[in-house]
């Protein structure tokens, strides 16, 4: 790759100065001048240039992570650029590794340790910057760590700096967590997610190893060292692999971390993760949680695939207000008096995402909300399951979601609106799309509204979304509400045709910006 | 809710944590934890000492799937005040349900530290027995039959015909809705 063309590409921006250029050129005079007879000398020069690149990009980082969804065009080209960085350390790294000593004893240790522990930076980057994947990154991984095993470094203990702050390592503890990186940055976690879930995994990297057997009983993850198109990847009950990782090292770390906010203390105790909010850092261990129960649970049955046309055009809200507002107009608690003429009173004056300033209306947690012009958005169907909706669109329309928005979409014209959270963003491979992956919560939500119970003449109300599940004790149904709501923990009554019900709100099933998902506690019935 | 059995309160047990409550700091980042992870406690950390409403909440929480987040809510209520008998029963169950004998015995071992004269010793060896036939303290016990039930569902322990009123009625609206 020309990284020259590179820089001048990432145009227009004032984030890219003189001090980036003359990085970039200090990388490729590196690429250069590495000894290609003396690999200790080569490594400690890779270290070198690795720990003045974190020191120089530290604040630009820790301020694009911290940016959120406001991120203006010269972010995206910074955030590039530090991919295409990590991604050219990477590569002279693997150079160095690769470097063939006369004998076994001449070899450094630091240089697969280093290599892999840079590629693993280069994922996350290229995953953060809405890049897609390196096809040739997980081969690399593959190779340096044969070669470490064949040169018996791969389980010897490193002191290795990341951002300062020094960890313990090993050319395999570095080559799991690259590929950790690689199967959690596949779009499930935000940026600031990821890079928290990052710092967790490295610092707890002297605990990860790779065994030849699996551990009976353990959510395990299989992988192919010699396979460049596998990562890796759950297996099936019989299936096998030539190494496999337990995760319950991982689980146990991740039950140290949350015993760790109990007696609040934020692990590992250094990293951009301390400076995020507490609610982030809990995303990532809901995030833990589910993904070793459903490696644990692989057996389970997946949720049937439901006949609806791929490639059709679908109709998409976002935020809670917007929803309530305008896709549950007609599914009202009481019965429909509304025609379908009034869907078309929304005020409509052009198709796309909503703008930031809708967004933060619609997921606002004022409860108020601003009449915009841009309510809904037309984005195409690739996938439908019971459990799921997979929606492809392009990056402007992605970049104004994220993981956990609410999201109502209309799959069938006259047909109730589908409710559900987003969980996953990745780029496509094939053209500049975006693909986002919903959990549906409620297949008809219904829209209420919900009053006060109080001895007051004048009841406050307030706006809730009804969702229903299946089990018959009820105890299962839950309302959505924004938190400003939620926040004053009111018992609240709904009148339905059957009956009018005061409820009390329960556990938080589901919650995202400006809005929760609570269980309904019936306690009057009528 | 304090427990008239309760043994004095300088015990070194499983939830002794009050060096780091001392800290503010640390006590705000808990507090914020806790709040985030458990947003229907987040007003107010004496909310975690209210045992009817931390037990109500964890069988819920059972109801839904979730009994590690079940689980956590009573350690974190423990760990604010220690003598809630009925949350130390309520975890001494669902270790003995997980088949859990490492963690039924050191529960076991701080809830009676804690309450040394507590009617409910009988039962836990007898628990701790079926749990490891081969520990010799407990080779006089027999199997609990039935086990005690205190850490049953909330769908198991409640009234049920308010919610099922409820869900009916929204099943029936949502008939009506996908019908038109």
């Amino acid at each position: 790759m020309d990284l020259n063309f590179q820089l001048e590409s990432a145009t227009p921006t004032d984030r890219l100065t003189r001090s980036h250029r003359n990085l970039a050129d200090a990388h490729i005079d590196l690429h250069q001048a590495i000894d290609r007879s003396n690999q200790p000398r080569s490594t400690k020069m890779i270290t070198r240039a690795l720990a003045e690149f974190e020191h120089f990009s530290h604040s630009q980082r820790l301020q694009l992570l911290q940016g959120g969804l406001s991120q203006t065009e010269g972010d995206t080209a910074l955030m590039e650029w530090i991919a295409a960085r990590y991604d050219h350390l990477f590569r002279i790294a693997y150079d160095v590794a690769s470097i063939k000593m006369p004998t076994t004893d001449e070899h450094d240790p630091f240089a697969w340790a280093i290599a892999l522990l840079i590629g693993g930076h280069s994922s996350k980057w290229r995953k953060m910057s809405m890049q897609r994947p390196d096809l040739g990154a997980r081969e690399k991984l593959h190779t340096l760590y044969r070669s470490a095993v064949a040169k018996k470094c791969d389980t010897q203990i490193l002191n290795v700096f990341v951002d300062r702050n020094e960890v313990e390592t090993s050319a395999e503890a570095a080559y799991i967590r690259a590929l950790l990186i690689e199967r959690f940055a596949g779009g499930a976690l935000t940026a600031r997610r990821l890079e928290i879930l990052d710092s967790w995994l490295i610092a707890s990297q002297s605990t990860f190893w790779l065994a030849r057997e699996p551990v009976a009983g353990e959510p395990v993850l299989g992988v192919d060292p010699t396979d460049p198109a596998r990562s890796l990847i759950p297996l099936m009950p019989g299936e096998t692999s030539r190494r496999y990782l337990s995760l319950r090292p991982l689980s146990r770390q991740l039950q140290r971390i949350i015993d760790g906010f109990h007696r609040g203390t934020i692990f590992p105790g250094w990293g951009m993760g301390l400076l995020f909010r507490v609610e982030e850092h809990i995303a990532v261990i809901d995030f833990l949680e589910r993904e070793i129960h459903l490696v644990g649970n692989l057996a389970a049955p997946k949720s049937k695939r439901i006949n609806a046309a791929r490639g059709e055009v679908v109709t998409m809200f976002a935020g809670f207000n917007d929803i309530y507002a305008h896709a549950l107009i007609m599914q009202t608690t009481s019965p429909p008096i509304g025609t379908a003429a009034s869907i078309e009173q929304i005020k409509l004056n052009g198709y796309g995402a909503p703008s930031l300033e809708a967004l933060v209306s619609a997921n606002s947690d004022t409860g108020n909300f601003v009449i915009t012009e841009r309510i809904r958005s037309l984005v195409t169907l690739v996938d439908f399951s019971e459990a799921g909706i997979g929606l492809e669109m392009t990056g402007e329309d992605a970049a104004m979601l994220d993981i956990d928005h609410l999201v109502a979409i209309q799959i069938h014209p006259n047909r109730p609106r589908v409710i559900g959270i987003v969980v996953r963003k990745a780029n496509l491979h094939h053209h500049a799309k975006t693909l986002v992956g919903i959990r549906i919560l409620a297949r008809v939500p219904l829209r209420a509204t919900l009053e006060h119970v109080s001895e007051a003449l004048v009841r406050p109300t307030i706006k809730g979304i009804l969702i229903c599940d299946s089990p018959e004790h009820g105890f299962g149904d839950s309302v959505i509400l924004n938190d400003v709501a939620f926040k004053l923990n009111p018992t609240l009554s709904v009148s339905m045709a059957d009956g009018l019900f005061h409820f009390r709100l329960g556990r938080v099933r589901q919650q995202g910006p400006g809005w929760k998902m609570a269980a309904i506690e019936v306690v009057v019935a009528r | 809710m304090h427990d008239q059995t309760a043994s004095a309160p300088n015990e070194k047990h499983l939830f002794d944590i009050s060096e780091n409550i001392k800290n503010a700091d640390a006590r705000r980042l808990r507090e914020r934890y806790v709040a985030s992870r458990f947003p229907q406690f987040a007003d107010n950390t004496s909310q975690l000492r209210n045992t009817v409403e931390i037990l109500h909440t964890a069988r819920h929480l059972l109801d839904d799937g979730r009994p590690n987040l079940a689980e956590e809510l009573l350690y974190i209520a423990l760990q604010e005040e220690p003598y809630q008998r009925e949350a130390w029963l309520f975890l001494i169950e669902l270790a003995f349900l997980n088949n859990d004998a490492a963690r039924f015995d050191l529960l076991a071992n701080d809830f009676r530290k804690i309450f040394p004269n507590g009617e409910e010793q009988y039962v836990i060896e007898a628990m701790a027995h079926d749990l490891n036939p081969h520990d010799l303290r407990y080779r006089y016990m027999n199997s609990p039959t039935p086990l005690p039930n205190w850490s049953s569902h909330a769908s198991q322990a409640r009234d049920q015909s308010s919610q099922r009123r409820y869900h009916q009625a929204l099943i029936n609206a949502i008939n009506r809705h996908s019908a038109n």
